[in-house]
C-alpha cells in the first residue's frame, strides 16, 4: 500500500583510494554500469549529486515499457531496485556533483566538494534534465504553475484546469497521470500527430476531460494574478487565451555535458561514442541519455551501462 | 508490517552509526486523521530497528501540554529529538521520498553532522531572531530530500531555527494557503519564500532579509 525510498543514504566510501571505475550520475544507465561493474569485481564508486538516485526516471510516475515489468511501476521504485542491486555488488556511492574534471592523465582526477576523485576509467552517466519551452513567463513562473515533474506536483492541481505541452511519450504518460488530478487538460502538441506510441496515444484519447490541441504552440505564459492565470497559445495560426492553473511542460531534453565540453567530443551537447560506449579519450566511456543518440529509454540506458562497464573492464584488463 | 524485511535490514546496518539517542515524539488524534495509525505505527517499526530509537505517542486533543511543548497544531506529527528538541518536525506519514528525509533527520539529530562550512555555521549559530521554516514536499518528489535536508540541518545547529517538512498532498489547505504550487516549496517566517532545492546560503540569506 505505503511505497518507502530509502536510497543509499550516507556514503561512506574511502575516496583516498584510486578507484578503476568512477561512475557519474545514478540514473538507471550509472546503476546499470556502476553494478556490472560490480559484478566484474571492479573497485567502483558512483557519484550521484542528488540526495537519491534515479535521475530522470525518478520523476516518472508510471513505467511500462520496460522489459519483465508485468505491472506498470514507478521510477523512483524501479530506481530503488537498481541502486540496492548496485550497492549488493559492493558499489559504493557518494552524494555530491562534480565540480570539473582532468583526463589528461592515465589515472584521471574528478573534483569534487567532498575531495579529489582518481579513477583508472570513468563512465559518464549524466544523463540530462528536461528542456524548456523558452517562452515569456516560463521562467518567472517556474514552479509557481510552471512544473516539468508530475509526479512531484500533480496532486497540487487537484479539480483545475491545466495545460500540458508536448507529443512523445512522456508526455502523453504524464498527461494519463495528471488526469487522475485536474478537472480539465489541454493537450498542446505542435505537430498534426503525436510522435508517441500509439499504445499510449490510444489511452489519452480514451480520457474524456482531456481536450487536444493540435498544431499549436504556447506563445506567452502568465500567472501574475491569481484570479487571472492564463497562457497564449497559437492554434493553427489564430490565438486563443487558456485560463489555465497550471502548465506541465514536456518537450525534449538538454545534456548535461557542460563540464566536458573541452574534453571530450559532443554533438548538439551530447556525447559522442563509439559502438562500445568508448568517447574520443582512452579510458572515459559514456552511457544512457548523455550519449549522442536516436533512442532515449530506461532500456537503452541500462544496456549503454552494461556495455560502458564491459569495456571499462576490458580497457583495464589489456 | 510496513516496512518489508529488506528495507528493515538496511534500516539496522544505517542505524549502526547512529550516536545520541533519538526519540520520535508522534503526535496522533482518535478520529479523523487518516494516516495517524499507520504513522505511528511506522515510528514504532522503525524503533524496534535500533536501541537507540524511541518512540513517545500523545494525542494532540488530550495532550496539551505536550503539544504545546512541542508546538504541534497539526496532525499526524513527528518531532524528531535528539539530545535536545532541535525543532525538527514532520507533518504527515513519510512515505516515498519523503521516507529518505525521515531516515537522514534521525541521522542529523543523532550525530550533528552537517555540510556546512564554517562561515554558515557561525551565522546560523549567531542568529538573534527565530526563524521558522516550512518546507512543502510530495512523496514523488525527488528533488525535496535535499530541500528538507537543508533546513533540518540548519535547525540542528541554530536554537533559533524550527524547520518543519510538510507533505503537500496530506495537507493540501495549508499548501493552498501559501499558495504552493510545485514542490519543493520551503516558507520562511512566513513572509517570504524559496522554490526548490537550493544550497543553505540562499535560505540564509533569506532568513537575514526576514529577520530585518
Amino acid at each position: 500500500m505505503f511505497n518507502f525510498t530509502l536510497g543509499s543514504g550516507r556514503a561512506n566510501a574511502d575516496i583516498s583510494q584510486v578507484f578503476d571505475v568512477v561512475v557519474i550520475g545514478g540514473g538507471p544507465g550509472g546503476l546499470s554500469a556502476a553494478m556490472y561493474a560490480g559484478r566484474y569485481s571492479l573497485k567502483t564508486l558512483l557519484i550521484e549529486k542528488k540526495v537519491v538516485c534515479g535521475g530522470q526516471m525518478a520523476t516518472i510516475s508510471s513505467i511500462e515499457n520496460y522489459p519483465g515489468l508485468d505491472k506498470p511501476v514507478s521510477g523512483s521504485h524501479l530506481a530503488g531496485e537498481m541502486e540496492s542491486q548496485a550497492v549488493k555488488m559492493d558499489v559504493k556511492i557518494l552524494h555530491g556533483q562534480v565540480t570539473s574534471v582532468n583526463f589528461a592523465d592515465e589515472i584521471k582526477e574528478l573534483n569534487t566538494p567532498k575531495g579529489l576523485i582518481r579513477a583508472r576509467t570513468v563512465i559518464i552517466c549524466t544523463g540530462a534534465q528536461p528542456r524548456m519551452l523558452d517562452v515569456p513567463g516560463e521562467k518567472e513562473h517556474m514552479s509557481k504553475g510552471v512544473s516539468y515533474c508530475a509526479t512531484c506536483d500533480g496532486h497540487l492541481y487537484l479539480d483545475k484546469t491545466i495545460a500540458v505541452v508536448g507529443g512523445g511519450n512522456t508526455a502523453l504518460e504524464e498527461t494519463v497521470t495528471l488526469s487522475k488530478f485536474a478537472k480539465k487538460i489541454f493537450l498542446i502538441h505542435r505537430r498534426e500527430e503525436f510522435r508517441a506510441d500509439k499504445l499510449i496515444r490510444n489511452k489519452v484519447k480514451a480520457v474524456p476531460k482531456i481536450e487536444f490541441l493540435h498544431n499549436a504552440t504556447v506563445r506567452k505564459i502568465d500567472f501574475s494574478h491569481e484570479s487571472n492565470k492564463h497562457i497564449l497559445v497559437s492554434v493553427k495560426g489564430e490565438e486563443r487565451t487558456l485560463d489555465v492553473d497550471g502548465i506541465f511542460i514536456f518537450v525534449g531534453i538538454e545534456p548535461h555535458s557542460g563540464i566536458f565540453g573541452d574534453t571530450l567530443k559532443l554533438k548538439y551537447g551530447f556525447i559522442v561514442t563509439d559502438e562500445e560506449m568508448g568517447t574520443n579519450v582512452e579510458g572515459v566511456f559514456a552511457a544512457g541519455d548523455i550519449r549522442s543518440k536516436n533512442l532515449r529509454q530506461i532500456a537503452t540506458a541500462v544496456g549503454d551501462g552494461a556495455i560502458a562497464a564491459f569495456s571499462a573492464a576490458k580497457y583495464l584488463a589489456d | 508490517m510496513l516496512l518489508n524485511e529488506e528495507v528493515r535490514g538496511q534500516l539496522k546496518e544505517r542505524f549502526r552509526d547512529l550516536k545520541d539517542d533519538v526519540k520520535l515524539v508522534i503526535f496522533t488524534k482518535k478520529d479523523d486523521c487518516r494516516h495517524c495509525g499507520d504513522n505511528q505505527k511506522l515510528m514504532e517499526e522503525i524503533a524496534d530497528l535500533s536501541g537507540k530509537i524511541s518512540v513517545e505517542v500523545f494525542d494532540i486533543q488530550a495532550d496539551k501540554e505536550q503539544v504545546d511543548k512541542y508546538g504541534i497544531d497539526k496532525v499526524p506529527a513527528t518531532a524528531v529529538v535528539g539530545r535536545e528538541d532541535y525543532g525538527i518536525r514532520l507533518y504527515g506519514m513519510p512515505t516515498g521520498y519523503d521516507f529518505v528525509s525521515l531516515i537522514e533527520s534521525i541521522h542529523l539529530v543523532s550525530t550533528g553532522e552537517t555540510q556546512f562550512t564554517d562561515e554558515e555555521n557561525k551565522y546560523l549559530k549567531g542568529l538573534k531572531k527565530d526563524a521558522h521554516l516550512q518546507v512543502f514536499v510530495s512523496p514523488g518528489c525527488p528533488h525535496c530530500p535535499a530541500a528538507t535536508i537543508v533546513a533540518h540541518q540548519m535547525a540542528r545547529v541554530s536554537g533559533k531555527v524550527r524547520s518543519d517538512m510538510i507533505d503537500s498532498s496530506q495537507f493540501p489547505q495549508l499548501a493552498s494557503k501559501y499558495k504552493v504550487s510545485g514542490v519543493p516549496h520551503t516558507v520562511i517566517n512566513e513572509t517570504s519564500s524559496q522554490l526548490g532545492a537550493v544550497p543553505a546560503p540562499v535560505i540564509i540569506k533569506k532568513i537575514n532579509e526576514s529577520a530585518g
